[in-house]
């Protein structure tokens, strides 16, 4: 077995006849550890989550090289169903729930993959649920009628319905209020604590760097920089750059 | 009093096959983002095999052995047309359902000729009398099937996993991917449903006293007036739409049979279809971001 969750080696992609998005990167998220991905707009962070998560293609996205894996399984050529069986789920950026189906469906669609049986169900819902009390009384409202932050809790609770090793967390503090930033941090603590490892694209790079062992930074489609999150925190370029900028509501589309 | 219950009994029941296929289109229209324009063909070979296996087999066998025909159809369909074309458009899509329209007509009228055939049927032409209002037999079939149809519809997306997957899929697809639920497993599974649907339709369609013909295609597109007002992306809207549809058509054709030459009838579903798409374009249950879909 690898000692890594996740591993990137190489990767590059590309949309369309556009200009490469990313460039032979790498990058590697070890067993149990929060690893932060900074950088600014356009730098390629969510085209990597769409390349490890299998999602390039809805986006007209490809890989023209590299390689992931999930615990130390090449998943490269593995469609989405098969990376979330394998262990790796994803909470997309802007949350981006089912608005029609309730609560409890939404969780419930989570761990479609894992083919649950009826008592198996309640038993990962409450484990999950146990990291975000709010949504138990909101199992049967729809999910569209949540608010910015209930919806949030909801797309990081859905990932967690089908158990994974990795969980990857595409700008979970986007748009929401600074109180809301600091109890998804502490979810997003405790989740890790109970053994789930967890790549956090975050423009908010003081709660990223506060909480990850390890940060990397992109920009251009290539890292330009990586180094412990201490490290990162010490560095007065990133700080003046990254720390103390707000996050911006809506940005990185294809970031 | 008694021509207006048996004409109501009578439109209810049409009503009935007008929303069984009404809820084809719906599902694959939510399930694969596609107008299938070939989905009235896909009634008439539900009806022509029954009929073509009714001499050989028991009538439930018959019934099977449609559905297998059809739903591999539709499944032929999906998989080497439709889903090659997704990227390229709504229109290129809607297009060339069309095409595959004519041409599942025109094979039809290859393999079983212009004229009209007997009826596919489960019952007969007989009758029943309640309190001075006569039913004919093929009409509570409809009704009684239907019913059936639709609870067993509910059940499976209300409390099966498939249904959930299918709902979600077409609630947010990306966010269905990202589930790890298989998104082309989801079409080819809206499809098949729809083709299930078109051949139940199809026996009540070409029930006594109708018969089959190659037109069965053509007035199963009278199910388009009941989706358009019932709202593109709803399911409950299909089955009112439906009912509304074969009200309508039935009762002008027995009140206004002395207007129009007697055609008046079949141009009422569509004057509501434009007056609800002026006045309401989502339908009366859909959804107003169904632009979004």
């Amino acid at each position: 077995m690898s000692d890594c969750a996740l591993a990137v080696h190489d990767l590059s992609v590309r949309y369309g006849a556009a200009a490469t998005a990313l460039d032979g990167l790498t990058l590697e998220v070890p067993r149990g550890e929060i690893v932060a991905l900074l950088g600014p707009n356009g730098a390629g962070k969510s085209t990597l989550m769409r390349a490890v998560s299998g999602l390039l293609p809805v986006h007209g996205g490809s890989l023209t090289s590299g390689r992931v894996e999930v615990l130390g399984t090449d998943v490269t050529r593995l469609r989405p169903s098969g990376r979330v069986r394998v262990g790796l789920a994803q909470a997309l950026e802007g949350r981006q729930v089912f608005p029609e189906l309730t609560v409890a469906e939404n969780l419930a669609a989570g761990g479609y993959v894992r083919r649950y049986r009826k008592a198996e169900a309640r038993e990962v819902r409450e484990r999950v649920l146990h990291h975000f009390p709010r949504l138990q009384d909101l199992m049967d409202r729809q999910a569209g009628y949540l608010s910015g932050g209930e919806q949030q809790m909801l797309a990081i609770g859905r990932a967690m319905m089908s158990q994974p090793s990795v969980l990857l967390l595409d700008e979970p503090s986007l748009g929401l209020a600074p109180k809301i930033v600091e109890t998804v941090r502490d979810v997003i603590l405790d989740i890790n604590r109970e053994g789930t490892s967890i790549l956090l694209v975050e423009q908010n790079a003081a709660m990223a760097l506060s909480i990850a062992q390890h940060g990397y930074i992109l920009e251009g489609g290539r890292v330009v920089r990586e180094g412990s999150a201490a490290e990162l925190r010490a560095d007065d370029d990133i700080v003046s750059l990254y720390l103390g900028v707000a996050p911006v509501e809506g940005a990185g589309q294809h970031g | 009093m008694t021509l207006f219950l048996q004409l109501g009994f009578q439109g209810i029941a049409l009503g009935m096959v007008y929303a069984l296929i009404a809820l084809g289109f719906v599902i694959m229209t939510k399930g694969s983002n596609t107008f299938n324009f070939a989905h009235g063909e896909f009634v008439a070979v539900g009806a022509y095999v029954v009929l073509a296996l009714m001499p050989h087999l028991p009538y439930w066998l018959a019934f099977l052995g449609s559905i297998v025909v059809t739903v591999a159809l539709a499944l032929l369909v999906e998989a080497t047309l439709l889903r090659r074309l997704l990227d390229k458009g709504l229109t290129t899509v809607v297009l060339a359902t069309l095409g595959v329209s004519i041409m599942v007509h025109a094979l039809i009228l290859m393999v079983w000729g212009v004229g009209t055939k007997g009826s596919a049927g489960p019952v007969g032409s007989g009758t029943v009398e309640v309190g001075g209002v006569v039913l004919p037999l093929s009409g509570i079939a409809t009704i009684v099937a239907s019913v059936i149809v639709l609870a067993a519809l509910l059940v499976f997306f209300r409390r099966t996993p498939y249904g959930l997957a299918l709902r979600a899929t077409a609630s947010h697809q990306e966010a269905a991917l990202a589930q790890g639920i298989d998104i082309g497993r989801m079409f080819a599974l809206s499809w098949a449903i729809a083709a299930v649907l078109a051949v139940v339709a199809s026996i009540f369609l070409a029930s006594f006293p109708r018969v089959v013909s190659p037109s069965i295609a053509l007035v199963a597109l009278a199910a388009i007036p009941a989706v358009v007002i019932g709202g593109m992306d709803s399911l409950i809207g299909a089955v009112v739409g439906g009912l509304i549809v074969g009200l309508i058509q039935v009762l002008g054709a027995g009140y206004l049979a002395d207007y129009g030459g007697g055609k008046l009838h079949e141009v009422l579903p569509y004057v509501l279809m434009l007056l609800v798409l002026v006045v309401r374009p989502y339908g009366l249950f859909g959804s107003r971001g169904i632009e979004r879909v």
